[in-house]
């Protein structure tokens, strides 16, 4: 009697493939169709036996390949029950993946779920899987990994598409069912990994500032007629989004900038000059640019800039009250 | 009851009569000893969130380094000439703004119980520099209160400080545990201080501290049997509004004799950009994270320059028309705003606020 895994040929009809041990997602199959379309199945699928048949624990990818392309029957390496509990077969199945792939973060979710389904507690999938495969676990990240699983298809689609951080996406998967929904409505403008975070930290910070939800802030007329607008192309469309949040979400820089760029008007400074605020006005102090060119007439521009600076918008400038 | 669920105790001090003596006091549920505080960390991180953890646990040590070390307040900004003192290390309070959460290396609380090492270095500091006169406080990586007379730290260093001419004493605090103080006699080198913020924000930033009111009503009391007191507007927030602030400068002297208010500090919120994600993912209530900050000259987030020096105007008007004597400065800002707002040179300030109240020549109440 074999005490090992036993290589069967077994009808693929029989083969059982639950959720069970299922850790894999929105990985593309055409790579494996065409590699066994080309030199047939080299890798056995991994099964434990049960009395229904042998259930799979590793291959969910290949199996669903070999399907497509009409195969009867499949290989499949086959340890008896007995010898390999449940646990053992996910725990096999995890580094498996890990090792062959790596798994993305919603695998990652679906991974931590998988063992917890078992029984396993956080300490054991941090200590005895997690981080002897090398990626990031505490209690925490375990609870965070979990939380994904919360978030609807497309979202997670997304997450896994822009390869989103595990810390920004457990923030999405905290917003209620509504918020996520307000803010799908800025994914066909096709933001990019970083043009998300910046929408998602500032849609929630906002909200969070006005103690409001982040869908309630999706009402705001402004951003409703950018994300309505026709005939604009999405960078364009998201351009202004990010303008219009950057807008709302620091009032008051935007109030002085707009007040600083009205003084600046009123010292009638010459084109070649630009006076520049530090350190988001930090400091009481402006820089003075000036773009030289050979025909740049100095003294002309420093004499208009001389009778800017007896100017009371000059003086101005510096009195930065808020409510001026 | 205890707020500590747990301790550690470091391996090498298993017998220490300090510590079992401390350890009978607390009456923890657990008790484990460990090699070091990175222990204690690893064992915390079984838990989602260990800095809570952290909070009700603590970690009985030695410090071998320095106790007493001025603070470094921040590059870029002017310094109000503290010295900070730490016999312990860490919160059981669990404010969302707290700088504490990234600032540290260990989630439990450090407890160092070598204090005869601690008054040694103040001596022989003293000893170094007799001519200087120091304020001093425990309350920068701790709170001063929060775990007396379990503790029975800030008893000894009071002890210690009335006897000491150079020094005077900060315990600073968001408790109402003002326990310790029944049996004793009010010092002028000793002063207790609260950090104060509107009831309603206290309320939702401040987790597990005193209601203000108690907080005031702690004060009232000692002010009441002569110990000088201290307030500490910090961190000021942008949402309560300006209104909620003067109020309760009004509720300050309405409770306090001014006769007795040792300082009055006013300082804006500040923190590393670090602590931002942690106090997203720790305090989902706090509205902190939706402030309009941006990096100062130190790096650190804080609200605009005009905004806070317009609140700090409307303050300082207000505790000036209370009482114009009374000693308010600014905690890490720059030298040109405290001359401008606090009308005083900032270096006389500086001075005087390392004075009892009775050697004060232009900040005295009274």
């Amino acid at each position: 009697m074999s005490l090992g895994p036993d290589l069967q040929k077994v009808p693929l009809a029989n083969i059982i493939a639950g959720q069970k041990f299922l850790m894999s997602f929105a990985r593309p199959l055409q790579p494996l169709l065409c590699s066994i379309r080309q030199i047939g199945q080299t890798t056995p699928l991994l099964a434990r036996e049960t009395r229904r048949g042998p259930e799979l624990f590793s291959g969910f990818r290949r199996l669903a390949a070999l399907k497509e392309l009409g195969k009867k029957s499949v290989l499949v390496l086959t340890w008896k029950g007995s010898r390999l509990s449940e646990k053992q077969a996910l725990r096999m199945a995890f580094f498996e993946n890990v090792a062959v792939r790596g798994l993305n973060l919603v695998e990652q979710a679906m991974a931590v779920t998988a063992f917890q389904n078992l029984g396993l507690s956080k300490k054991s999938i941090t200590r005895s899987c997690f981080l002897p495969a090398a990626l990031p676990a505490s209690a925490a990240v375990i609870d965070s990994l979990a939380g994904l699983m919360l978030l609807e298809h497309d979202w997670k689609i997304f997450l896994v598409e822009k390869n989103i951080s595990l810390r920004h996406a457990s923030e999405l998967a905290r917003l209620k069912p509504e918020e996520r929904s307000a803010l799908k409505t800025v994914l066909p403008l096709r933001p990019t990994a970083s043009q998300f975070r910046e929408i998602l930290e500032t849609t929630t910070e906002i909200a969070r500032r006005e103690q409001m939800s982040v869908a309630e802030l999706f009402q705001n007329s402004e951003l409703r007629a950018i994300l309505s607008a026709q005939g604009q192309p999405a960078p364009q469309k998201l351009e202004s989004l990010l303008q219009a949040l950057h807008k709302i979400r620091h009032p008051h820089y935007v109030r002085l900038m707009a007040r600083h760029t009205r003084l600046c008007q009123h010292l009638s400074i010459p084109a070649e000059l630009e006076i520049v605020p530090t350190d988001f006005f930090e400091k009481p102090q402006y820089q003075l640019k000036m773009a030289l060119t050979p025909r740049t007439e100095a003294r002309k521009i420093f004499q208009k800039l001389l009778t800017a600076a007896s100017s009371p918008a000059w003086k101005k400038l510096f009195e930065l009250d808020e409510q001026n | 009851m205890s707020r500590i669920k747990r301790v550690f105790l470091a391996r090498n001090l298993s017998q220490d009569q300090r510590a079992l003596k401390l350890i009978a006091r607390i009456e923890p549920r657990q008790i484990m000893e460990v090699e070091n505080v990175l222990a204690a960390n690893a064992w915390l991180e079984q838990f989602p969130d260990p800095l809570a953890q952290g909070k009700q646990s603590l970690f009985l040590t030695e410090f071998p380094g320095r106790f007493l070390e001025p603070c470094p307040c921040t590059k870029g900004y002017f310094r109000c000439g503290y010295w900070n003192l730490h016999p312990v290390v860490g919160c059981p309070i669990d404010c969302s703004y707290c700088i504490l959460q990234e600032y540290l290396n260990s989630y439990p609380i450090q407890v160092y119980l070598n204090l005869d090492d601690l008054f040694a270095e103040v001596v022989s500091f003293r000893r170094a520099h007799p001519n200087r006169r120091i304020r001093l406080g425990t309350g920068e990586l701790a709170d001063s209160l929060a775990l007396e007379p379990e503790l029975g730290i800030a008893r000894r260093l009071i002890a210690f400080f009335r006897q000491e001419k150079n020094f005077v004493f900060e315990l600073k605090t968001k408790t109402d545990r003002i326990e310790i103080f029944s049996n004793l006699s009010a010092s002028e080198k000793i002063v207790v201080s609260w950090s104060v913020n509107p009831a309603d924000t206290a309320r939702s930033e401040e987790n597990s501290a005193a209601e203000i009111s108690a907080r005031l009503a702690a004060a009232q009391k000692l002010a009441r049997r002569g110990w000088p007191v201290g307030f500490h507007f910090d961190p000021l927030l942008d949402w309560p509004g300006e209104n909620s602030y003067l109020a309760l400068v009004d509720e300050i002297f309405r409770t306090v004799p001014a006769s007795q208010i040792a300082w009055i500090s006013l300082g804006s919120l500040r923190f590393a950009s670090r602590l931002k994600p942690l106090l997203k993912e720790r305090h989902r209530g706090s509205r902190i994270p939706g402030g309009e900050l941006f990096p100062g000259r130190d790096g650190k987030l804080r609200y605009l320059r005009p905004l806070r020096e317009k609140l700090y105007r409307s303050l300082v008007r207000r505790i000036r028309e209370h009482n114009s004597r009374v000693l308010v400065y600014l905690c890490m800002e720059p030298e040109p705003m405290w001359q401008e707002l606090l009308g005083a040179s900032p270096r006389l300030i500086r001075k005087e606020l390392a004075l009892p109240l009775s050697e004060r020549k232009h900040f005295r109440p009274g």
